[in-house]
């Protein structure tokens, strides 16, 4: 037998059929069956006419939201700062911000609910808002990260040309340096939005019970429910792809954007 | 009282960027309206410093800038009635042509058909009409370098400044747009300020070329002035081609160098000690005997319209040019014209230092100290027992005395062992004499000190200066 190059893709190519495709369809199965067996789509009706999974399908979507234009908000000016601050070393300051990833996510999250259960007394009382709180402290790197790299492949002469032709602080901010920063932005929410939609440990470990998608789904996993169960996950997924895809076809619009305008 | 016709005036400036090192040091310069000036030198020069400084990018430490003898030095860039064109273009990728030349007419807030007029204006004087829809990353190097002019000189600043806009272009292109700039020049009538290591292209284009290195103006001329009559030979090595020599003067228009006596036009007191300049196309090769020096040519190279022959003449070495191409080891007669030859005096500020006397007869200086006999200092003085007397035997207190030390750079070499000379340093210049190299080493103290050797070394060598101890001369001051 003679060794080609694509040979070397056949663990993975059996990794992904018994890790990824089958277990995808065997949740397609589920979330297409009633217990009866039969193909059905009730499951799929009844997410769409069920009052309680629509609202943690709304609200995921707003904790989602929330946390990604918090992230953002912080994320920006950071970024900014280590990539055009004066900073002799910003790669060094950029790792001590992504440093709290070494360390393992809930024990972040317990020392986090410490803190914030001292300051507010009984964290039963802003459950959204500690959610928030720790899927930001959870997801910042990832907003830092993108922001920092786009930002600092900013040319400084560009920012200096806005100046001279007389622009101010704000509208080089607004004109110029956000629109380049487009890409680093699309990736950074992209890479916020998606795990803040599905975390449910956060909520867990924050006494929050309200459900989130996540959370649905161990709900009805839990109660060997395994065909509405299937289907939430099927409509997750369904999301994700959307999300990607706009989000993917934003940051190419944004890199061709020249280009195209010059056809 | 600035003239009515200056525009712009640095005073006293100076810059440094970590408070040590001076990039800009004490610089003076007055610009007029509607002037062609272009800052020269080699990089590092602090050219583009004083370009950034003009255009509000960077405060100057000390000193003013004054535009119609205001002082503009702390304004911002959008307060000034100034624009740049950046060397990378610096255009906004992000939008296109159109929006890209209005952005300043935008921000400004004028009237959308105004705007538009405008902009097409500026198209038609870089030659790019009908690009406003297309985008940035559509466009030729060449094309964006336009772009950028045309957004600087849309919002009709009294000044545009360039910096080094035609260095990313290829050779063809660079040459078109210089006559390209040098006619937008002449349409729009307002003032360049050109920021260029190309010295081709400062001659070609300018009105006036301020020559620069290590952060001082070096020469102040029109282009025939920087080349026919260099202010010094840092100048005359750096504009084009040119043989140089120590020599002396020794008589009212006669100058001696390579043991030969030459008319020139310059005039000195006899024995002044001089640099001779003599540029390539001044050398004439003539036939052996009708020469004022015999010499043979040992190389002979083709140039594309001319042959560079390099001839030796005892130790000496010219650079000369010749239409036909010679022969090696053909013997030649070098005959220079009285105004081929360029004298200026031989800098006698050089390798003056100051030292002090300390309380172990020792000698101070900045970057070194050294034991001298001070007996020489003081006239009719002995040293006795540790203390140095008069001849009428009272006590001379010599400390804190200070000394004026001078060697002269023929007497000295480099060596890179660091513990054979007095003082350590990188090379930061190279000029060639013909039979040797003179250098300018700089210490860490920031002392230049001029040297000789007949070696080749490279810029930012490491090298230490040997001067034999009765090179160096001392007085007291």
């Amino acid at each position: 037998m003679k060794f080609t190059r694509s040979k070397l893709s056949i663990p993975y190519i059996i990794y992904m059929i018994l890790f990824v495709v089958l277990p995808l369809l065997v949740v397609c199965y589920y979330a297409f069956t009633g217990d009866d067996g039969n193909l059905t789509i009730d499951n799929f009706r009844s997410f769409f006419t069920n009052g309680k999974t629509l609202g943690t399908l709304f609200y995921s979507v707003v904790i989602a939201l929330s946390t990604t234009l918090v992230c953002l908000i912080l994320a920006y000016p950071t970024a900014y700062i280590l990539a055009k601050g004066p900073f002799k070393r910003a790669d060094v300051i950029l790792v001590l911000f992504v440093m709290p990833m070494w360390i393992n996510f809930t024990l972040r999250i317990t020392a986090l609910k410490e803190v914030l259960s001292m300051l507010e007394g009984n964290l039963a009382y802003h459950p959204f808002m500690n959610t928030v709180l720790c899927m930001t402290y959870d997801f910042l790197p990832f907003m830092i990260m993108p922001l920092y790299t786009s930002l600092s492949k900013l040319d400084d002469n560009v920012i200096e040309a806005a100046a001279d032709l007389g622009a101010k602080p704000v509208q080089i901010l607004v004109k110029i340096v956000i629109p380049m920063s487009m890409p680093g932005i699309i990736s950074g929410v992209t890479m916020v939005f998606l795990p803040a939609m599905t975390n449910y440990v956060v909520l867990d470990m924050v006494y929050n019970s309200t459900f989130i998608m996540g959370s649905l789904i161990g709900s009805y996993f839990s109660s060997y429910d395994w065909h509405n169960g299937s289907m939430i996950s099927v409509i997750l997924l369904l999301l994700i792809i959307i999300i990607s895809a706009i989000s993917s076809k934003l940051s190419k619009e944004e890199l061709d954007k020249p280009t195209v305008q010059g056809l | 009282m600035p003239e009515n016709n200056t525009i712009i005036e640095l005073k006293n400036i100076s810059k440094s960027f970590d408070r040590e090192t001076m990039v800009i040091d004490n610089l003076n310069l007055e610009i007029k309206k509607g002037e062609f000036v272009t800052l020269l030198g080699p990089s590092g020069c602090g050219k583009t410093t004083i370009l950034r400084m003009i255009g509000g990018f960077e405060t100057p430490t000390d000193g003013q800038i004054l535009l119609h003898g205001e002082d503009i030095s702390k304004l911002p860039p959008d307060k000034r009635p100034i624009n740049t064109v950046f060397q990378k273009y610096a255009l906004f990728p992000s939008m296109n042509i159109y929006d890209n030349i209005a952005f300043g007419l935008k921000i400004k807030k004028l009237d959308k058909k105004t705007i538009d007029e405008k902009v097409k204006k500026a198209l038609e004087i870089v030659d790019l009409e009908g690009f406003e829809k297309r985008g940035v990353a559509t466009l030729s190097g060449g094309q964006q370098q336009r772009i950028a002019i045309a957004r600087a000189i849309v919002n009709e600043p009294e000044i545009l400044l360039l910096d080094e806009p035609l260095g990313a272009l290829d050779y063809k292109m660079r040459k078109e747009m210089q006559l390209e700039l040098k006619e937008m020049h002449r349409e729009l009538g307002i003032t360049f300020i050109f920021v260029t290591h190309d010295q081709e292209e400062a001659l070609t284009m300018s009105d006036k070329i301020v020559v620069m290195s290590d952060g001082k103006i070096q020469q102040v001329g029109t282009p025939e002035e920087i080349y026919d009559t260099p202010s010094n030979v840092f100048v005359a090595d750096f504009i084009g081609e040119s043989n140089i020599f120590n020599g002396r003067m020794v008589g009212s228009g006669k100058v001696r160098f390579c043991h030969t006596d030459f008319d020139c036009v310059d005039d000195y007191p006899v024995d002044t000690k001089i640099e001779a300049m003599i540029r390539p196309e001044n050398v004439h090769l003539v036939d052996p005997e009708k020469g004022m020096l015999k010499g043979k040519v040992y190389s002979s190279i083709f140039k594309g319209i001319y042959y560079e022959i390099l001839i030796m003449c005892g130790k000496y070495e010219f650079t000369a040019q010749s239409q036909k191409e010679i022969p090696e080891d053909t013997e030649v007669g070098i005959s220079i014209d009285p105004d081929g030859i360029h004298v200026v005096p031989y800098n006698i500020h050089k390798n003056h230092f100051a030292g002090v006397i300390d309380e172990e007869f020792n000698v101070q200086f900045v970057d070194f100290s050294m034991n001298i006999d001070l007996t020489k200092l003081f006239a009719d003085s002995v040293m006795k027992d540790g203390a140095l007397y008069a001849k009428n035997g009272t006590l001379i207190d010599t400390t804190g005395k200070k000394i004026d030390a001078y060697f002269d750079p023929e007497k000295s070499d480099l060596s890179d062992n660091a513990d054979e000379g007095i003082v350590q340093g990188h090379i930061i210049s190279i000029i060639y004499k013909g039979d040797h190299y003179s250098y300018i080493v700089r210490s860490k103290n920031e002392i230049d000190y001029y040297a000789d050797d007949d070696y080749l070394w490279n810029i930012g060598d490491y090298v230490s200066v040997v001067v034999p101890e009765e090179g160096i001369e001392y007085n007291l001051i």
